[in-house]
């Protein structure tokens, strides 16, 4: 491992790779600055710079992109009231008071060391227990994979805010279309509708673009241009390093958030969102005075932004040992794996190493990048950030929504295409079926159907070739944890009624 | 819209997609359609489910405290959000025939143009034309020339 740690480090140290992280992690703070856009539509936005990129050079680009995206909300939320991203939330509890407070620049200070921290926790146990992890997955058979999917699928469904039958049923959607075009074994032709053009299936990006983008841009007209005060701060001596060492005064709290962020960036579909608040409202538990949370306290800041930032690492293990999303940005980077010829899963330990090492250690690097940009150019950014109009964002947003989806395959249909998937998406949303169990049902359609139809065709030495799905130990404990995570949603409903009563 | 009828709407329209992907099954092979017809089955259950407990005080979505309070979003911002998907369908079906740069130009100035509220003012029209072209060109600038990404130069000019 130690020797792709290297190679990744000298992969990355060239003068093209250090610039794109740069610019990787200013846009993502630009995007992420913006009150209303969430992280994965910010990722979905600029996949389009990375298509004509190396896969090195695309996969570093993104990977900034995104822990920069994550970071940049909390600009709004600390000076505006309005999260950049739903990651930052929390933030806005006592980040906003501080900056009420005068102490805008202590809240920035603190919300950058703890999301660097935060990043760069996550990114450490993504490079340390991914290759572990990634072995145990090449001993996966297709019974395995498909219940790997299985999981994946039940355990995004029970965290669809409480609305477990219709996370399962959008999931169910989006796997169904995954099954449009040519069947992985067999090769059938499915539901294509006698069009020739969509035998392919629907592209992936094209589809996630759709989904995640054009829904928010339909939000944006629907919430009209808002009145923000923005608080100014100043830079003033001696708060960066006196707020610098109260921070990291804090261990626990920095070393509770960045576990929190970390496992709930490795359950499939959860991300930021979840992460901060619940590392929020655990920060105020294990507090001396947790009266003070929400009053302006940094512990609070502390915790959300370093809980967002560790989801970032956290949420790739899975995406890079087994090929499931942990965070739903992650099933943007996923699109772009497979865009580029990398198939996401132990493979890419086994056979591009150098790719996946140095796209690692760029989100780490991102993580430290951040500080700089943040302290020395975060004036300069919320500036800007308040200056664009609704009116000039919503045409900018479509016009790179366009772009992201044409240039895939150069194809009108998948313009149309992922039109009508945003329209679609944001009247599903309305009606309760988000975004995430769609996406994640649309990624790993393939990998059930594949595992399922192999796994009947070699049960063919059973008494019913369908046995051949529960043989192996590690398909029993996979079946387990998706009953358990099946069975989840309800235990918690009666518990509740029970206490209630 | 209440909870309750976004349940029966949902399932319904969720029915209606099950049932038109089931009348285009016609498989060539015994493997094509396990795994299809099995999500096919599962997800109406699912959905059967979901409507049988609209109709019982267990129904699946809750209404939101937030969402009792905020405002009812006004059928003018329908009307808006309406217009907008059709100012973009129009962009891109104008794409293929007349290109990235002139579609893009008159899309996102009629964008921003209908979204600014102040539709008969002729500075905000010339506004929005003339950052519709700068963020045009400066997009071509940076995807067509610098990225090398592929744009589309339209059937009539091309």
């Amino acid at each position: 491992m130690f020797e792709h740690i290297l190679l990744g480090l000298h992969n990355l140290s060239t003068f093209q790779n250090l610039m794109l992280v740069l610019a990787g992690t200013v846009a993502g703070m630009i995007v992420g600055a913006l009150p209303g856009l969430t992280a994965t539509m910010a990722v979905a936005l600029l996949v389009p710079f990375t298509y004509t990129m190396s896969p090195i050079a695309g996969l570093v680009t993104l990977g900034a992109i995104y822990m920069g995206c994550i970071y940049g909300g909390a600009f709004s939320a600390i000076l505006i009231n309005t999260p950049g991203t739903p990651s930052s939330i929390g933030t806005t509890f006592d980040g906003y008071p501080m900056a009420r407070q005068g102490r805008g620049e202590e809240a920035i200070v603190g919300a950058t060391v703890g999301s660097a921290i935060g990043g760069l926790f996550g990114v450490v146990c993504l490079i340390f227990l991914s290759p572990p992890l990634a072995d145990i997955a090449l001993r996966f058979g297709p019974a395995e994979y498909f219940w790997v999917g299985v999981f994946g699928i039940t355990i995004i469904s029970s965290l669809s805010a409480g609305a477990f039958l219709k996370g399962i049923t959008g999931a169910a959607f989006g796997i169904l279309i995954s099954t449009i075009g040519i069947a992985p074994i067999g090769g059938d032709v499915r539901f294509t509708f006698g069009m020739p053009a969509m035998q392919g299936g629907v592209e992936l990006i094209v589809m996630l673009i759709g989904l995640f983008c054009i829904p928010e841009l339909l939000n944006l007209i629907i919430q009209g241009e808002g009145q923000k005060e923005r608080i100014e701060y100043k830079r003033t001596k001696g708060v960066l390093w006196k707020t610098t060492r109260h921070v990291l005064s804090m261990p626990g709290n920095l070393i509770r958030s960045s576990i929190i962020g970390t496992i709930i960036g490795i359950l499939p579909g959860a991300g930021g969102n979840i992460a901060n608040l619940v590392s929020y409202n655990e920060a105020k538990r294990a507090s001396k005075t947790p009266e003070k949370f929400g009053t302006g306290i940094i512990d609070g800041v502390v915790a959300t932004e370093t809980a967002n930032n560790a989801v970032v690492g956290g949420g790739m293990i899975p995406l890079v040992t087994l090929g499931i999303p942990g965070a739903p940005p992650d099933a943007i980077i996923y699109g772009v794996l497979m865009l580029q010829g990398l198939r996401p899963g132990p493979e890419l330990f086994a056979e591009r190493a150098d790719i996946t090492y140095t796209f690692m250690l760029a989100v780490g690097l991102s993580a430290i990048v951040m500080v700089p940009v943040g302290i020395y150019g975060g004036r300069l950014l919320s500036r800007f950030v308040s200056t664009l109009s609704t009116r000039y964002l919503v045409p900018g947003i479509a016009i790179l929504t366009i772009i992201g989806s044409y240039a895939i395959r150069n194809n009108f249909l998948d313009v149309i295409l992922m039109l009508m998937f945003g329209v679609i998406g944001f009247g599903l949303r309305r009606l309760g079926f988000t975004a995430p169990p769609i996406v994640l049902g649309l990624i790993l359609g393939p990998l059930m159907e594949t595992g399922l139809v192999q796994a009947y065709l070699t049960g063919q030495a059973y008494a019913s070739p369908w046995f051949a799905l529960f043989v192996n130990p590690i398909s029993w404990v996979l079946i387990a944890m998706s009953l358990f995570s099946f069975l989840w949603p309800y235990f918690g409903a009666i518990k509740g009624r029970l206490k209630g009563k | 819209m209440g909870a309750t009828f976004r349940d029966r709407l949902g399932s319904v329209l969720m029915l209606a997609v099950i049932a038109i992907l089931w009348g285009q099954r016609s498989y060539t092979t015994p493997f094509g359609g396990i795994f299809p017809d099995g999500i096919m089955v599962l997800m109406a259950i699912f959905v059967v489910l979901t409507l049988i407990l609209s109709f019982t005080p267990y129904g699946v979505m809750k209404e939101e405290e937030d969402e009792k309070k905020e405002p009812k979003t006004s059928k003018k911002r329908w009307l808006e959000m309406t217009v907008v998907i059709a100012i973009l369908l129009l962009w891109v079906l104008l794409l293929r025939y007349v290109g990235f740069a002139l579609s893009s130009v008159l899309g996102f100035s009629s964008v921003a143009w209908y979204i600014s509220g102040q539709r008969k003012d002729w500075k905000t029209i010339v506004k929005a034309l003339v950052v519709g072209l700068a963020i045009t060109y400066l997009i071509i600038l940076i995807f067509g020339y610098l990225l090398q990404v592929p744009l589309p130069e339209g059937e009539w000019f091309g």
